[in-house]
């Protein structure tokens, strides 16, 4: 008896963790922002020697998707609820474009660029995020 | 191993134990590329202005995954700082391309957090990284054969302007 609701909680641990393990991911990217967000130190194309540059203020946001499962009892029955929040796809860039007032003089330079992810209860909560950090900075000798 | 550092140890095992909690995080970096990296459809030509998109030419893609690996929820990263510098290079290199564009970075949980539960073993999450390698066109008039008018260095040389004009700025 003891070891078949063992067998059972193993189970349905082993069910928690799959479901948790088919989750989405969550995404980061900027689609439909005309300004650069440059990963890495070159910040043009052909290179050389970087652009003078102003910092101006900072950017930090981050997209998620998260998944969270119980159980809801109403005496009569028992439903399993599962609930998926999400950031907007456009969230990032959104962001960026109340960052840097979309002048088309002012880059963003991530300084960290963190994907990451757990689980948390048994399962029953999953969570993977990307969070994006950067500068905003003004490129000097460019047209507004 | 003192007396307080065992019951440390069993207690922060016992609250992750009893928790279930796993994760892990990584962070990506591109230290040593040669060429410019967005996240947007944003990207500047040699001379600093932002290249328009009908000058964007998409040559090819850029795909890059790997597994990040921690221990303990978070708290502990083992793959740390992930540099895609070097698959950047060649990728834009060999679509002869001048930069990416688009780049997206996606973060999922791995088929390991099925079998770290207990949250004392090491975890994963999987990591892709995509984005579009674009070439850049050179402006109305000329061909895309036209060495002098395509040649990115060429341009930044004629065209940007001095540094210490921009400091003076």
């Amino acid at each position: 008896m003891k070891t078949s609701k063992i067998s059972l909680l193993a189970a349905a641990l082993l069910v928690a963790g799959a479901s948790a393990c088919t989750l989405k991911g969550s995404i980061a990217s900027f689609p439909g922002y005309e300004k650069p967000v440059l990963l890495g130190p070159t910040d043009r194309i052909g290179g050389g020697k970087p652009m003078m540059c102003e910092k101006v203020g900072e950017f930090e946001e981050e997209v998620e998707f998260e998944v969270v499962q119980y159980t809801e009892d109403h005496g009569y029955a028992k439903y399993s609820v599962t609930e998926e929040t999400s950031s907007s796809p456009f969230k990032l860039a959104s962001a960026a474009r109340t960052s840097t007032e979309a002048k088309s003089d002012v880059d963003i330079r991530v300084t960290d660029l963190m994907p990451a992810g757990y689980v948390a209860f048994f399962g029953t909560k999953a969570k993977t995020y990307v969070s994006v950090e950067g500068d905003t900075m003004r490129v000097k000798g460019i047209e507004r | 191993m003192k007396t307080w550092m065992k019951n440390a140890f069993a207690t922060a095992s016992l609250a992750v134990l009893l928790t279930g909690c796993s994760g892990a995080r990584s962070h990506v970096i591109a230290d040593e590329a040669r060429y410019p990296i967005s996240l947007s459809d944003g990207v500047r030509d040699a001379d600093g202005k932002l290249l328009p998109d009908e000058r964007k030419q998409v040559v090819g893609s850029f795909t890059h995954s790997y597994k990040a690996w921690g221990w303990l929820w978070r708290v502990f990263s083992f793959t740390g700082d992930h540099d895609i510098s070097e698959d950047v290079n060649e990728q834009v290199a060999a679509a002869g391309g001048d930069a990416i564009v688009n780049l997206s970075v996606k973060s999922e949980l791995c088929l390991w957090n099925m079998f770290t539960l207990v949250g004392l073993l090491p975890d994963c999450s999987n990591v892709s990284v995509r984005g579009h390698i674009i070439k850049a066109m050179p402006a109305s008039g000329a061909q895309p054969g036209d060495v002098e008018a395509s040649a990115p260095s060429a341009a930044l040389e004629q065209a940007a302007p001095p540094a210490e004009a921009l400091a003076a700025n």
